[in-house]
């Protein structure tokens, strides 16, 4: 990745006295693309007005390369921004919206159609140039926004949460086109989003963000694999936490015995735990091996409590012997379609980690 | 919707249409019948249809210096009530202070009084020993008083206190509904200071100056009881003069043409607002 093109460092929000957000620091990097994730009221939309220069943080400086825009008002901060309710002015045409910025930039009038027309074209809405709009549906409205957040060639796009109000297929189709005009333009790009699923699509990091304070910055699959704390386990996809002991110790790597006396062996890179102390293991449910309960097996005696049948895979939610919950999935294939619930199998967890102890994420939505 | 869910919404204009019928319609319909009939001293009228009241107003130098008064004093009360009213409805709409809903009564508040309290209110003020003739005489402004009363200026300035909240409320609600993101967009864009209020929030809220002009002009265009309190005697409106044909002239003929010149003006600005106000 290239040199970083915006930083922001110890940048903190106040309302009325409470820290709304901050201290937040964030290098972008030219060219990325990179989301702001968390659930709502963790600060993020701020965040990202506080970079377009909506918001003046109380602490802390937003610097453009060497330029500090802390203080430049969003006029002259050459920032696309699309809003989440598009915010495009309901009084002029479309062709008059997207005009708008080069206007206001005093760009010659055949030069300002000229682009208005190559920019519709990009977003794949030619021909609506006249129309107005109400006279557009929502997801033509999302193209325009970004439209007339692009013509302006700002140095990066600030997305707000530009999908949220769009129907559940064109949602889906607008996420890879979005990242397709991204990467065709390379334009540095903030997105924000309380949705993982179009975080991790579209990202190459992401900045999961929690009660105003980034919790873990990474590429999607980092945030996935190796979650920095449990409130990034618990918010990104699915999660099993059991709770044991540590028996052995070694660099990198820790034994847990868990209720029932299963030793479960786990990666523990930065995390410091001492000999017979509380750890948390993590594990995703894909990662468990589900077998027959016989005796000897390897694994923890688990039985069935809810079986989920969802086409290509089975989720089931499985209680331990020590009485604690662990989730699982499966391809649908035969032998795990078979298994019913009350059924007692052996549960295995392979690639557990184990995780600092902190406080159980608020307000994650599932 | 069933059919008799369809019946009942029906039913809910009946009341509505029924005043409409009695109170608009009909005597607007009786009084335009009335305008094209022949004045009788005796008779109130004689059944002989005739354009003469019409004339008479239109071509009679003293009937067109009226009608022409009353637009030019319509209009500069609605100007004046649009450079006061929007200011105060933008900040009411913008503004975060506890104290809002104590700003809007007080602008509210001269709605509360009758109309005749209130002009007397302003004779208290404007009269020759009034408040403001003392203010000015004791700070040595002026030696003898000035007369306010019975000037067009005391009458404007009457008019335009009773009717800024027609204007402010309308202006009101359109800045109050006006999404703040779509002004912040403008700014992203590159509209410094002034141009995103021209640009944008200006022609959003003209919904409401369109409204709010409409009322405050026929209002003033309709005022009889201010214009005789508080009017010059030489310089009566429409209103005063209609009521004064119906009153004590009885040329009830003439007094309904210009009643319908009136109604025709007031609708035709009603109907440009809302050719106007058709986008947004």
């Amino acid at each position: 990745m290239a040199r970083p093109i915006l930083e922001l460092s110890n940048v903190a929000k106040r309302y009325g006295g409470t820290l709304g957000v901050g201290p937040i620091s964030l290098a972008v990097e030219e060219g990325e693309f990179l989301t702001l994730l968390g659930p709502s009221g963790c600060g993020k939309t701020t965040t990202l007005h506080i970079i377009a220069g909506l918001l003046q943080p109380d602490e802390g400086r937003v610097m453009m390369g060497e330029r500090d825009l802390t203080h430049v008002a969003p006029p002259h901060r050459d920032m696309g921004l699309v809003f989440q309710n598009y915010a495009l002015f309901p009084h002029k045409t479309i062709a008059e919206n997207i005009a708008f910025g080069l206007r206001m930039r005093r760009v010659a009038t055949a030069e300002i159609t000229r682009r208005v027309t190559a920019m519709l074209d990009l977003v794949g809405l030619p021909g609506v140039e006249a129309r107005y709009p109400d006279q557009l549906s929502g997801g033509q409205r999302q193209r325009v926004a970004l439209a007339r957040a692009l013509v302006i060639e700002p140095t990066m796009l600030l997305l707000d949460e530009p999908l949220s109000n769009l129907d559940a297929l064109l949602r889906k189709r607008m996420r890879l086109e979005l990242r397709d005009i991204q990467r065709r333009l390379g334009i540095t790009t903030i997105f924000v989003t309380h949705d993982q699923d179009e975080a991790f699509e579209m990202s190459d990091r992401v900045a999961l963000l929690n009660a105003g304070h980034i919790e873990q910055l990474g590429p999607p699959e980092a945030l996935y694999d190796a979650p920095a704390t449990r409130f990034v386990a618990e918010f990104i996809g699915e999660a099993s936490l059991l709770e044991g002991r540590v028996v052995a110790s070694r660099a990198g790597e820790v034994s847990v015995e868990l209720p029932g006396g299963v030793v479960i062996r786990a990666a523990s890179d930065g995390v410091a735990l001492a000999l017979g102390a509380k750890a948390l293991l993590f594990v995703r449910p894909e990662r468990v091996t589900l077998g027959e309960d016989l005796a000897g097996a390897p694994g923890i005696r688990a039985q069935i409590g809810r079986r989920v049948f969802s086409g290509e895979v089975v989720s089931f939610a499985l209680t331990t012997e020590g009485g604690q919950a662990l989730a699982c999935k499966k391809p649908s294939t035969g032998e795990f379609r078979a298994l019913a619930p009350g059924q007692w199998v052996r549960a295995m967890p392979v690639e557990c980690r184990v995780l600092a102890a902190g406080p159980a994420p608020r307000g994650v939505e599932r | 919707m069933t059919r008799s869910a369809r019946n009942f919404g029906r039913l809910l204009f009946a009341p509505i249409t029924l005043i409409y019928l009695l109170f608009l319609i009909l005597p607007v319909s009786f009084f335009l019948a009335l305008s094209v009939l022949k004045y009788h001293p005796n008779d109130l009228y004689q059944p002989i249809l005739t354009l003469e009241n019409y004339r008479r107003l239109l071509f009679d130098g003293f009937y067109l210096a009226i009608i022409g008064r009353t637009l030019k004093i319509a209009a500069i009360v609605t100007l004046v009530s649009l450079a006061i009213g929007y200011p105060l409805a933008y900040f009411l709409a913008r503004t975060r202070t506890a104290w809002r809903g104590v700003l809007m009564f007080l602008v509210i508040a001269p709605l509360m009084s009758g109309v005749i309290v209130r002009t007397y209110g302003w004779i208290v003020l404007f009269g020759t020993e009034g408040l403001v003739n003392s203010v000015l005489k004791a700070v040595g402004l002026i030696n003898a008083p000035l007369q306010l009363l019975n000037t067009q200026f005391g009458l404007i300035v009457a008019l335009v206190h009773i009717l800024v909240p027609y204007m402010v409320f309308p202006i009101f609600s359109a800045l109050a509904g006006l999404d703040r993101n779509v002004e912040r967009a403008a700014s992203t864009l590159g509209a410094r200071g002034w141009r995103v209020f021209f640009e944008v929030t200006l022609p959003l809220s003209r919904s409401g100056i369109v409204m709010g002009s409409a009322l405050v002009f026929t209002l003033t265009a309709g005022a009889v009881v201010t214009p005789a309190l508080m009017g010059p005697r030489d310089g009566r409106v429409l209103g005063q003069m209609v009521y004064e044909l119906v009153g004590s002239v009885l040329n009830w003929p003439l007094a309904a043409a210009a009643a319908s010149l009136l109604v025709l003006c007031q609708f035709l600005i009603i109907f440009a607002k809302f050719r106007s106000g058709r986008r947004v």
